[in-house]
């Protein structure tokens, strides 16, 4: 979706900082991200260590990883966290904690969190790190009868169960309300963008977690009811945003247009990746495992890929398709 | 103080001045730009209206760039100027989306002529004028002329040693620049006289460059 550079910002122009070339990385990030914090927040609720595990590997790895990367400076991520303002490196900034303990904290205090979702988003993701780590050793050495009813919420593993599972939502959220916040691309600058990012986090994170578990009767019924749920939310979540972009101006009802219309990459993405693979399939299947009790576990292993799929569609979608509204005041846009 | 730009597009003859002579003065590397002149056309043939806009950044006064900066290196000058701390500028381009006027860019060097290595002049510039490679640019109102002219008494927008290369360069001169705080500075004498709006007001943004329209 190039424009013509005398069209540059004379009709809707498209993002490419974080989806062309090295820009990939971007959206790859946002979709790990998401779905290791939401894979490990269902993980926690049905108390599987092993799924808690791989969304944190996920999460920081793939999509710590991928963001660091993408980062034109990376050696300098550091500062997304302190706001040092001396000569020097980070080992500096570290030092001043014995050298100036007032102006150590300061760097905390005044550092890009007071206003940057990248910044807050960085803060969110050492806490998941930090926290999730400890959580994880705990939940494989804790004795499991201890772990279980009210007594496990006061227990030691599940006061970290309960801070994990604010985390998560924090990290699961925190992408959409970075994205949301770009007001400059009308399909991005939507209150529903934090609301789409915590629930496909959550459906893609419910779908890994029951492929680890596809066989464990009591588990993969858990699972599987939060998947019959997340994923109508999800169906209504995804038709809600496109029709409110379609109504909410001119440009986003290009972005929505270019997305559907017929013959282009992003069409096929739309209506194969997000459409059928995403909505139709894991639909029909979730009606079909309410209708009768047995979902069989390939049926459930379809779904699963499905709603990865058209997530991971979807986004990229949301990354492709996010537009400027062009300049010249006399647009139609 | 705030610094600010009138650009009158009625006298603007589209000669691409301003974003030759600011290439040049930056030594910007190719495929980026401090100064554009974008070109629209509206209404059919024969009613048809060209549309020309001189652009650079804004130096909004409600600037998004600087509330998404991560590491603080998007900030702004007491008087008004937008600017980039290139050794805290991390390269993630959050600031780059958030412009909804496309004015920043990010720094990637590139030869002119693939595959014939740099020229002199890249080669020079790359020396006398570096950029940080993966690092975020824009204008700064040729702070860098402002601050010494300044410091030799000099007036911006009225002393062009002290004044942007782009307003100084324009052969029409539509562009004047000035103290918008001031209600007697040129610039904000004409752009009350002349009705001058700011572009795209709805990006409730607040910029510093005004534009008279008709």
């Amino acid at each position: 979706m190039h424009v013509k550079p005398w069209e540059w910002m004379v009709k809707p122009t498209p993002q490419e900082e974080w989806i062309e070339g090295k820009g990939l990385l971007s959206w790859l990030s946002f979709f790990s991200v998401a779905l290791g914090a939401g894979m490990y927040f269902v993980a926690t609720l049905v108390n599987y260590p092993w799924a808690m595990v791989a969304g944190y590997i996920v999460c920081l790895v793939i999509g710590g990883g991928t963001k660091v990367i993408d980062l034109g400076q990376p050696k300098r991520a550091w500062r997304m966290l302190l706001n040092y303002d001396g000569e020097g490196g980070l080992l500096d900034a570290m030092l001043l904690l014995f050298k100036s303990p007032k102006r150590f904290f300061k760097m905390f205090l005044n550092s890009g969190w007071r206003t940057s979702w990248i910044s807050r988003g960085m803060y969110f993701i050492g806490l998941f790190a930090i926290f999730g780590l400890v959580h994880i050793i705990l939940a494989f050495v804790a004795n499991p009868a201890a772990t279980s009813g009210i007594a496990a919420l006061t227990s030691v593993t599940g006061i970290f169960a309960i801070i994990m599972a604010i985390v998560s939502v924090l990290v699961t959220v925190y992408a959409g309300l970075l994205i949301g916040y770009v007001r400059a691309i009308p399909l991005w600058g939507s209150a529903l963008m934090p609301v789409f990012f915590i629930v496909s986090g959550f459906v893609g994170g419910a779908a890994l977690a029951l492929a680890g578990r596809i066989n464990n009767a009591v588990t993969s019924a858990v699972i599987v009811q939060w998947l019959q749920v997340l994923v109508l939310v999800y169906v209504g979540v995804v038709v809600v945003y496109l029709w409110n972009a379609w109504n909410q101006s001119g440009t986003s009802k290009y972005s929505v247009r270019q997305m559907m219309k017929a013959g282009g990459l992003l069409s096929i993405v739309f209506y194969v990746g997000v459409v059928i693979l995403g909505i139709l399939l894991p639909v029909s299947i979730v009606i079909v495992s309410m209708v009768s009790a047995a979902a069989t576990a390939p049926l459930l292993a379809v779904a699963i890929a499905g709603v990865i799929i058209g997530d991971l569609s979807m986004r990229f979608l949301i990354m492709k398709c996010g537009v400027y509204t062009p300049l010249i005041t006399t647009s139609p846009y | 103080m705030r610094w600010g730009m009138l650009i009158d597009k009625v006298r603007c003859v589209q000669c691409y001045a301003c974003q030759v002579s600011c290439k040049q003065a930056y030594f910007l590397p190719p495929g980026i730009f401090f100064n554009r002149v974008i070109t629209g056309e509206t209404g059919r043939f024969p009613m048809v209206r060209k549309h020309t806009y001189p652009l650079l950044c804004n130096h909004c006064k409600d600037a998004p760039c600087v509330d998404v900066c991560p590491t603080n290196a998007s900030y702004k000058r007491e008087d008004g100027i937008v600017l980039i701390d290139h050794d805290k500028c991390v390269g993630c381009k959050y600031c780059i989306m958030a412009c909804p006027y496309q004015q920043r860019t990010s720094v990637e060097y590139s030869e002119q002529y693939p595959g014939q290595g740099y020229n002199d002049y890249e080669k020079f510039g790359m020396e006398y004028h570096p950029y940080q490679e993966g690092t975020a640019v824009k204008c700064n109102f040729c702070r860098e002329r402002l601050d010494e002219g300044l410091e030799q008494g000099l007036v911006p927008g009225e002393d062009r040693a002290a004044t942007p290369v782009c307003v100084n360069a324009c052969p029409a001169k539509a562009r004047t620049f000035g103290d918008l705080d001031d209600a007697d500075s040129k610039v904000a004498r004409l752009i009350r006289e002349k009705n001058a709006q700011q572009l795209r007001p709805e990006f409730n943004t607040d910029p510093s460059v005004y534009y008279v329209i008709d």
